[in-house]
């Protein structure tokens, strides 16, 4: 049940209620991103710098999460036979990054704080990081089909494409501006 | 004991009909050939969630405060009960 719950809170928690839970997480994982200097191209990528500005480590964010939840909107829109909502796209997928925290926690502690390229602490966050995205994947993966109300084929394509199309957008957007 | 209304023919798997009613009071029969009505043809969970949403008073919130489940878990449990009873028609 509390495996279940992990990969899947959704049937339980949705909406604006998602929303406000995920809220202060995302937050402090902002937060925390900003202190040990870890960005967010995407989901997919992250690049240790720090001496950024407070408002480029939420703009990663917010890039990333608009863009994702507007794919998924638009496609939900398209192709399901539901009346959707956006607020429930909008809370889980929100809900959905909690993962990422993972991380920038981790790399409070001193042997994480600084390190050069090839080291065993670089390998170890890089693991991390490949584990918590794989988790915020497959809760963004079930986020999505209960907000939208998918199955099938028509479920797995349009994912796939909302997921890639956002994950490019987002780079792009942050590469270029940011 | 809670017995189930069989709904496919175990032989061949197609839908079973109504071919006799027993009154119990008057233990008059009524023989012939009836569809089984449209409801009856949902397993006993399905039922058993319209019978709900009727007594929420077609409240999908309600229904979710409940069964203490989410709202668009209930909402798509509605939708695959009206793609099925769509199916039947």
């Amino acid at each position: 049940m509390k495996a279940r719950f992990a990969i899947n809170p959704f049937y339980k928690i949705a909406g604006f209620k998602s929303f406000l839970i995920a809220l202060p997480f995302v937050a402090l994982t902002i937060y925390l991103a900003q202190v040990t200097g870890t960005h967010q191209l995407g989901l997919l990528k992250f690049r240790l710098a720090k001496d950024s500005d407070f408002t480029i480590f939420m703009a990663e964010v917010l890039i990333n999460w608009v863009l994702l939840t507007g794919f998924f909107y638009l496609s939900g829109i398209l192709l399901s036979k539901s009346n959707i909502r956006l607020i429930d796209i909008l809370g889980t997928t929100l809900l959905s990054r909690l993962p990422l925290i993972i991380v920038p926690t981790i790399r409070l502690l001193l042997p994480f704080r600084s390190f050069i390229n090839q080291s065993w602490q670089l390998s170890f966050i890089t693991t991390l990081y490949i584990a918590s995205i794989t988790w915020v994947i497959v809760l963004l993966y079930n986020a999505y089909r209960l907000s939208v109300n998918l199955k099938g084929s028509s479920l797995y394509f349009s994912f796939i494409v909302s997921f890639l199309l956002a994950e490019v957008f987002s780079q792009i957007i942050i590469t270029l501006y940011l | 004991m809670n017995k189930k209304l069989p709904l496919i023919c175990p032989s061949c798997e197609n839908q079973l009909k109504v071919k006799q009613l027993h009154c119990t009071k008057c233990e008059t029969e009524v023989s012939g050939l009836f569809e089984l009505p449209m409801i009856s043809q949902l397993n006993s969970k399905e039922q058993l969630f319209i019978i709900d949403f009727v007594k929420a008073s077609g409240s999908l919130k309600l229904m979710a405060q409940k069964l203490k489940l989410s709202y668009p878990t209930v909402r798509n449990r509605l939708d695959d009960i009206i793609e099925k009873l769509n199916n039947i028609v």
